[in-house]
């Protein structure tokens, strides 16, 4: 899942201090769940916003919503006969979902919420940590359901390199060392020979931006790569 | 809300200990008509899980026996299965261990423990339990440390028993000790002396006993905080010691030095009350230190505990508790209808993204997931901790719900617009068990009277809501009160420390926002004091009144929601 963690309140007040009217706009799916973005959040902002203009004596209409997804149009489309009144966006939904309400409303000032950090995992009740980097060239197959792209420091893709100390990474002596952890695991399973297969350095084209997927079936059945 | 269809109320109990109160209990429960599964917890059997609600747990369950013997030991067998039962009782005894570490000495032939006393002195320990506190001592010993401490209690030895230096002295070893004491006494003319910080004598029968220890000539000594010091000189212990009421240092070198043992719970029903969400006290034994789970209720609907897992107790008591264990299961299984059934907590399926933050803080695993989040109406205690927590907001409680606090808040707000509001408008959020009770007082009438207060009650202060704080001071509250339950005493566990740390969190964003945040402040209270009440507010209200910050200028009556 994505995560993503509001943005510090002065900088998104300073963000939005020219405009009038404006919505705070939640994200109903991945920011809810890391208690980022989801209703209770906009409230939260919405309620600082309000004291803080107010306290500066300005005339600033703050306004709720909240969407299931804000990276489907269907749920954006939702709010466009409301959304006339309003001159300013503020979306607390990922990157993706901020650009494409901004895409979707063009004319309206959108702005964004949370900072979005990663792909990743809720841990415990609290604290998500990343598991993925989106490469677009998964090897988890060959070491053993952990990814070096994202663990190892140095994203390496061969390792561990000759700064492990302990089983430890020798940039965080608190942290294992990702290729470490990969030996240990193959170990288990009795597949350590896996480890002395050599990765080729990683192959950018998988990586090319924008990324774009299109799933095959619905190429084929609804055209769906074409727009 | 699961539909009512869905409850299940098996007329089974799973009896998770042994000894007295679980078989007292097995056997009430069985005559009341339950089946009942009494399961010792040991080694050889362990309690790995509770999943489910009241009236249908799945409890998983695991024998290891030993099996085939084998080259370099036995192979252990293991079975692991699971069991539907509709409630469970912890009924666990404890297990003892000589407190040689705690008094910093190792055994030697003249110091023993009491649990080694008794099995000398008492062969039938069943009976002493029954009540019947005099020994019948074996006439010799058949274990080799039977006769040494036969030995050691030759004719005019002396004896010293050490009871509570490094625990909280209980009833049960003092009733061991004053009938070793007595039967010593009788039978070998033994000086002996008994060191504890108090006579523990709430028992039957034991007052009785203390006494004829007395009239026998044993000698008590109470010993301070410190307690005496045990000393090695060659072959000898020395206690040495100031009696407290003679002001006297005192050195003396028993013949046989007996002290109390450690009374735990076993490692496994440890295990197994961690596992389940089952608290323990500050020493380690069964049922979190809270007023509202007495007798026997736990952290969850539908298990209890009972007997000497909550500690030490004799073994009258240890019945009793069976007793009302046995009719406590039966009134939850007989509330256990349609008509009782929590109907006011509920989810809005719409609004759930199944974030499962709900089910990570509900204090009493009331929560539970199928393919959309729901809250079991027999498990949920209603006290809304879920429902500050929701990102979505999407868990409302009936009477508690945001649209009747949002409602209060705008009302606070007219009245606000009224040009004699000259105090500082205060939003009381109260727990309504505690600071609720207080509010309704006579004492507080006056209060409530007053137009620039508005109380605002909570089921649990737990149900504290950080947005409801934000929008009442966005509506131009001059101050919000948050009062709790007092420490350690709030009947869902957490729900007053989960509202204290809550408001540091608004601190902040009250900062963030340019809100002086001495604007909130944070009280335990319990229900009979209304005057602190009243002192609190008069405080308050002082202390907003001198606040620099000009909060009204956030009156701002326009305070709209969204387009949907
Ligand atoms: S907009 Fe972003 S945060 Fe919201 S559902 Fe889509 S990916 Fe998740
Ligand atoms: S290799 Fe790592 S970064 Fe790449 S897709 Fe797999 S998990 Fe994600
Ligand atoms: S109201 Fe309390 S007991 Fe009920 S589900 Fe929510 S947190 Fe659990
Ligand atoms: S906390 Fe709210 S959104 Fe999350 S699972 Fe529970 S009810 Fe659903």
């Amino acid at each position: 899942m994505i995560i993503a963690s509001r943005k510090p309140f002065a900088e998104i007040k300073k963000s939005i201090e020219l405009y009038e009217n404006i919505l705070v706009v939640g994200c109903g799916t991945c920011v809810a769940v890391c208690l980022a973005g989801g209703k209770k959040e906009v409230g939260l902002l919405a309620s600082q916003l309000r004291m803080s203009f107010a306290l500066d004596k300005k005339k600033i209409q703050i306004s709720e919503e909240t969407l299931e997804r804000q990276c489907d149009h269907e749920f954006l489309e939702t709010i466009r006969e409301p959304l006339k009144e309003f001159d300013c966006l503020l979306s607390l939904a990922c990157g993706a979902g901020v650009q494409f309400l901004a895409e979707t409303y063009p004319g309206k000032k959108v702005f964004p919420g949370v900072n979005t950090s990663f792909i990743g995992v809720a841990e415990a009740a609290g604290l998500w940590t990343e598991r993925c980097r989106a490469c677009g060239d998964c090897l988890l197959a060959i070491t053993g359901g952990i990814c070096p792209r994202t663990l190892c420091v140095k994203g390496l893709n061969n390792g561990p390199c000759g700064g492990m100390i302990d089983g430890k990474c020798e940039v965080d002596p608190e942290r294992p060392c990702a290729w470490v952890s990969i030996y240990e695991r193959l170990a288990e399973e009795g597949r350590v020979n896996q480890i002395e297969i050599m990765f080729p350095p990683t192959d950018f084209r998988f990586q090319t931006k924008p990324g774009r997927v299109t799933h095959r079936a619905y190429l084929r059945r609804y055209n769906a790569g074409s727009k | 809300m699961i539909p009512q269809e869905e409850f299940r109320k098996l007329n089974r109990v799973l009896i998770w200990g042994k000894g007295q109160t679980a078989e007292e209990t097995a056997t009430r429960l069985t005559l009341l008509g339950y089946e009942v599964l009494k399961i010792n917890p040991d080694e050889q059997f362990q309690l790995l899980s509770i999943e489910g609600f009241a009236g249908d747990f799945q409890v998983t369950l695991q024998q290891t026996i030993p099996s085939l013997e084998k080259e370099g030991g036995m192979e252990m067998l293991e079975r692991i299965w699971t069991e539907k039962f509709g409630a469970v009782v912890f009924a666990p005894e404890l297990v003892s261990e000589g407190n040689f570490s705690d008094y910093q000495v190792a055994p030697t032939e003249k110091i023993i423990t009491l649990e080694e006393m008794q099995k000398v002195l008492i062969p039938g320990l069943d009976e002493f339990h029954q009540g019947n506190h005099s020994f019948s001592a074996l006439p010799t010993p058949a274990s080799a440390g039977g006769r040494r401490i036969f030995a050691a209690l030759k004719p005019a030895s002396y004896v010293a028993f050490l009871v509570g230096l490094t625990t909280e002295g209980n009833v049960l070893d003092m009733a061991v000790t004053l009938s070793a004491a007595l039967e010593i006494r009788k039978r070998f003319q033994s000086q002996i002396s008994i060191f504890c910080r108090q006579v523990k004598v709430a028992g039957e029968g034991l007052e009785r006993l203390y006494q004829a220890c007395r009239d026998e000539g044993v000698l008590f000594f109470k010993f301070d905080q410190e307690g005496p010091a045990l000393l090695r000189r060659g072959d000898e212990v020395v206690l040495q010691f100031e009696d407290t009421i003679l002001k006297r240092p005192f050195i003396l070198t028993p013949d046989l030095l007996v002290f109390d043992s450690r009374h735990l719970l076993s490692s496994e029903v440890r295990q197994t009350a961690l596992s389940a969400g089952i608290g323990m006290d500050k020493s380690g034994f069964l049922q979190s230190a809270n007023v509202h789970f007495l007798p026997q209720a736990s952290e969850r609907e539908g298990i209890f505990i009972a007997g000497p897992g909550k500690g030490p107790m004799l073994s009258q008591l240890s019945i009793e508790e069976a007793r009302a264990t046995a009719l406590s299961v039966h009134h939850f299984f007989q509330g256990l209808t349609s008509e009782t059934m929590n109907q006011e907590v509920s989810v809005d399926k719409g609004l759930c993204t199944l974030c499962l933050t709900c089910l990570r803080f509900c204090p009493h695993q009331a929560v539970g997931f199928t393919h959309r989040v729901f809250i079991h109406p027999l498990a949920c205690r209603r006290c809304g901790i879920c429902a500050s927590e929701c990102p979505m907001d999407a868990i409302q409680i009936e009477g508690y719900s945001d649209n009747e606090v949002e409602e209060k808040l705008m009302a606070l707000q007219e009245r606000g617009d009224k040009p004699e509001f000259s105090q500082p408008r205060i939003v009381v959020f109260g727990c309504q068990r505690s600071a609720g009770v207080a509010w309704e007082g006579a004492e507080s009438s006056k209060l409530k009277a007053q137009s620039n207060l508005e109380f605002i009650p909570l089921p649990c202060a737990g149900k504290l809501d950080p947005d409801h704080v934000l929008k009442a001071l966005s509506v131009g509250a001059d101050g919000i009160l948050v009062l709790a339950c007092p420490e350690e005493n709030c009947r869902s566990v957490h729900g007053n420390t989960y509202a204290r740390e809550r408001i540091m969190e608004i601190r902040k964003y009250m900062e963030e926002a340019g809100v002086n945040p001495g604007r909130i402040r944070f009280e335990h209270l319990s229900s009979n004091m209304e005057w602190y009440l009243k002192e609190i507010i008069k405080q308050f209200s002082e202390t907003l009144e001198e606040l620099s910050n000009p909060q009204s200028a956030i009156r701002n009556p326009k305070w709209k929601n969204g387009p949907h």
